[in-house]
């Protein structure tokens, strides 16, 4: 492949569009072609330029509130606050207290929608409002937060891998004699998804087998252990998305921070594969 | 008004008007206009909210870039259809580009504004390559949901992002020679 040729691929790693394999290929040519780390540095340095806030531009005021008059109004009874705690850090506080005040429900659902939108604080009171919705339809489901924490630690922690190899072959005998479940080992690269290796969790207490896989830069983890317990097949817990299955008397459970969309793809390949 | 459409305007409210300022600054770029820009995303929260009912995906922001995209090509018809190879861009229609005064990108380069600099050459880009790098750039879009939003393979997302960069790059690095030889 000339330089020319790789010139996508060098986009594509700057962007984290790359699988592990990839990735490391174009590292190592860019380490050796003077030509092809220029570019890439070009590329790194315009995107930092692109990051900047100037670039974007905020709505005009009279906008937001031209598109709440079309909504519905809102109910008069305002959202129980199930989580006081998470309440007070959020911005929804001062919503709350502008109804207890008596103001009618039109105001202060306009209030509301102005914290919403004061201080660039948009993507927060987006990912705030998930986690808030989301606590509140899942608060039976224990183990959906039981997953995602597993999931955070394998991120955070040293712990993402006992045994780190991307052949299914020596993956999936690891497991063999740790626990009384090997679950499969699909190589899934084709379909875009990189095995990167297996570890033991904890599930609630309970030992669980858990595959990694990659894609792109994400993490995917995919817990694994014996017996089936009724779950939905998708939930979405604080921005994390996990995917429920059950086969030959073993309960999958796939959680990732990618697309419910692309978690969806892996699954399916997952299947389709064992 | 049902309670049910009040439960489903209260979501709507809450996954869709947080990104207001995101969707205005797509529809900013691809208009070039803030007029323009204001009613296409007024009309994009509109129809948005008129199909709410059958979003069912996770992600409420591919969905609603979409939307403002229909807007837009519906207006004008032409307005991403790919240029031809060798046709220098949009230069025929650059002005206005923003509806601003002081938007030669020289004049800002000499008051070393690179944000407004930058602005102005990424308004310049072909509307499928600046569409393309917005998507990337300011919305960290994955390759493949830029290839739905835009409707073209992955292929031709990673060709249009790669055009787009070379050309901002070359544009921006002419801008510098000639800032400093004067």
């Amino acid at each position: 492949m000339t330089c020319d040729e790789k010139m996508p691929l060098v986009h594509a790693l700057a962007d984290g569009e790359l699988d592990v394999v990839h990735a490391r290929e174009i590292e190592a040519h860019i380490a050796s072609c003077a030509d092809c780390a220029g570019s890439f540095a070009e590329i790194m340095a315009l995107k930092q330029k692109l990051a900047s806030p100037a670039l974007r531009m905020r709505a005009p005021a009279g906008l937001a509130e031209r598109i709440m008059e079309a909504l519905p109004a809102p109910a008069a009874v305002e959202m129980p606050l199930a989580h006081p705690r998470r309440v007070r850090q959020g911005w929804w506080r001062a919503t709350g207290s502008s109804s207890v005040n008596g103001s009618s429900s039109t105001s202060s659902w306009r209030l509301r929608a102005q914290g919403a939108f004061a201080g660039g604080a948009g993507a927060f009171a987006l990912a705030a409002c998930l986690a808030f919705f989301v606590m509140r339809a899942d608060t039976g489901n224990e183990i959906a937060r039981s997953l995602v924490d597993g999931h955070l630690r394998s991120l955070a922690g040293e712990h993402l891998f006992d045994v780190q190899s991307t052949d299914q072959h020596t993956v999936k005998p690891w497991f063999a004699g740790k626990l009384d479940v090997t679950p499969p080992v699909p190589d899934l690269a084709l379909k875009g998804f990189t095995l990167v290796g297996g570890r033991i969790d904890y599930v609630e207490g309970r030992a669980a087998a858990v595959v990694v896989y990659r894609r792109r830069t994400h993490v995917i983890n995919l817990f694994v252990w014996p017996g089936t317990n009724l779950a939905p097949p998708a939930i979405e817990l604080s921005g994390y998305m996990l995917r429920h299955w059950t086969r030959d008397g073993l309960t999958f459970w796939a959680v990732s921070d990618i697309a419910g969309s692309e978690l969806g793809e892996f699954v399916a390949a997952y299947q389709s594969a064992t | 008004m049902t309670e049910a459409d009040q439960r489903e305007g209260e979501r709507f409210r809450k996954l869709a008007l947080p990104l207001l300022d995101e969707v205005y600054t797509f529809a900013r770029y691809l208009t070039r206009d803030a007029n323009e820009a204001e009613d296409a995303t007024q009309e994009t929260y509109l129809r948005a909210l008129r199909y709410f009912s059958g979003f069912s995906g996770e992600s409420i922001k591919p969905w609603l870039f979409t939307i403002l995209r229909n807007v837009l090509r519906s207006r004008d018809p032409r307005r991403f259809e790919p240029l031809p190879e060798g046709d220098g861009g949009e230069a025929g229609n650059l002005e206005p580009l923003w509806g601003e005064t002081e938007s030669d990108p020289e004049v800002q380069m000499a008051r070393a504004d690179d944000a407004r600099v930058l602005r102005e050459l990424v308004g310049r880009l072909p509307s499928v390559y600046r569409e393309a790098l917005v998507l990337k750039e300011f919305n960290d879009f994955s390759y493949r949901q830029i290839a739905e939003v835009t409707g073209v393979p992955i292929g031709t997302v990673m060709s249009r992002l790669a055009r787009a960069r070379e050309e901002l790059q070359t544009a921006w690095f002419a801008l510098e020679k000639k800032a400093k030889a004067t």
